[in-house]
């Protein structure tokens, strides 16, 4: 099984020897080779793919912008010329960060550390769900069906579009446990799904009419995570 | 494809010939081919520096240094992207555009010799293929 990989990469010559190796190590079938962040994204918001190598500094928006509006997370490769983005890269929890040029044997390393695909695909699924106890009982709930999570002291209550299940737990633990890339705290009683947004003004935002505040300490990483065009 | 023949070639002592035929699988011809691409884009890009510097595009040097400075590397001469990366500093530093002119006049010779390398040697290959 071949991991699908695209190549966003604004150096052609860059792009045609790291397309080389891919066919060169049998692992990895590359699916679309894009010049820029705006060309990429398109293609990525309709089509799932294992992996990304993806240069950072290119015309228009870099590449941790990319994988900033991404709506899953596939593995990724940093193919860049600076290491200064070494720590960016930690922050974005790249698989590895390839300088360029690289040689064959590097790149075969990088390849060395990416998830099994069973595996990535297992984390995939738990992350897209989650349990909670509700009387007595456990109780799925798909990340895509949960509008918002609200405190209750001890108690927290998911709301959902037509339902809304209270379980014995806090905000503070369920924002560790909850998939971050879907979630986000948005004030100490509030957790929102960021996709379920409908509207934003000042420090309040709406999610299926219901008013819910951002606290001045959220609002930042809250602001950062939506795309404005 | 691989000739035969690649074996017996001997790149210029400038080039890193170990990581080339790493990276090409000792085909030459493929080899051949980076080094005109790359010639031609190094071309194209260098001769923009000096009209950005004059008319104050510092930042859009410093991008147009970075986006091409790999492709030394990718020519195995490590020491032409080295210096590459130095200039990338300074630019990034928004020098004025009479430090800027300055330092593209100091690197021109540098990067005329490092074209000129790149493109003999693919001359050579190209000979050598012929044969």
């Amino acid at each position: 099984m071949r991991y699908t990989a695209v190549i966003v990469e604004d150096l052609s010559v860059a792009a045609d020897v790291l397309q080389k190796y891919c066919i060169k190590s049998g692992k990895v079938n590359v699916v679309g080779s894009f010049k820029s962040t705006e060309e990429a994204i398109p293609y990525l918001s309709e089509n799932s793919v294992d992996l990304i190598f993806l240069d950072i500094e290119m015309p228009g928006a870099n590449g941790f912008s990319l994988l900033d509006q991404m709506q899953y997370q596939p593995q990724v490769i940093l193919t860049t010329s600076k290491t200064e983005y070494a720590f960016d890269a930690f922050e974005y929890s790249v698989t590895d960060f390839l300088r360029k040029p690289f040689s064959y044997q590097r790149f075969a390393q990088a390849l060395e550390k990416l998830k099994p695909l069973n595996e990535k695909k297992e984390e995939q699924e738990e992350m897209s769900h989650v349990f909670i106890k509700s009387d007595g009982k456990l109780i799925r709930l798909n990340n895509d069906d949960i509008l918002y999570i609200e405190s209750m002291g001890d108690y927290v209550k998911f709301i959902t579009n037509d339902k809304k299940i209270i379980s014995h737990n806090t905000i503070k633990a369920l924002t560790e446990k909850i998939n971050p890339d879907v979630f986000c705290k948005v004030h100490r009683s509030y957790i929102i799904n960021m996709n379920k947004i409908s509207d934003i003004r000042d420090n309040t935002l709406y999610i299926a009419n219901a008013k819910i505040p951002v606290s001045k300490a959220n609002r930042s990483t809250v602001m950062s995570r939506i795309k404005i065009v | 494809m691989q000739a035969i023949s690649d074996t017996v070639f001997q790149l210029s002592s400038q080039f890193d010939s170990m990581f080339l035929f790493d990276m090409h699988d000792n085909d030459l011809a493929a080899i051949s081919d980076i080094f005109l691409t790359s010639h031609q884009q190094l071309s194209e890009e260098t001769a923009k520096y000096a009209w950005l510097a004059e008319n104050g595009e510092i930042s859009e040097l410093k991008r147009r240094v970075h986006l091409v400075k790999p492709l030394w590397g990718y020519c195995g001469l490590s020491e032409f992207q080295t210096r590459f990366q130095e200039m990338e500093n300074f630019f990034s530093a928004n020098p004025s555009i009479n430090d800027s002119l300055i330092r593209l006049e100091a690197e021109n010779p540098f990067i005329l010799e490092g074209l000129e390398l790149i493109k003999q040697e693919a001359n050579k290959i190209q000979e050598f293929l012929k044969q």
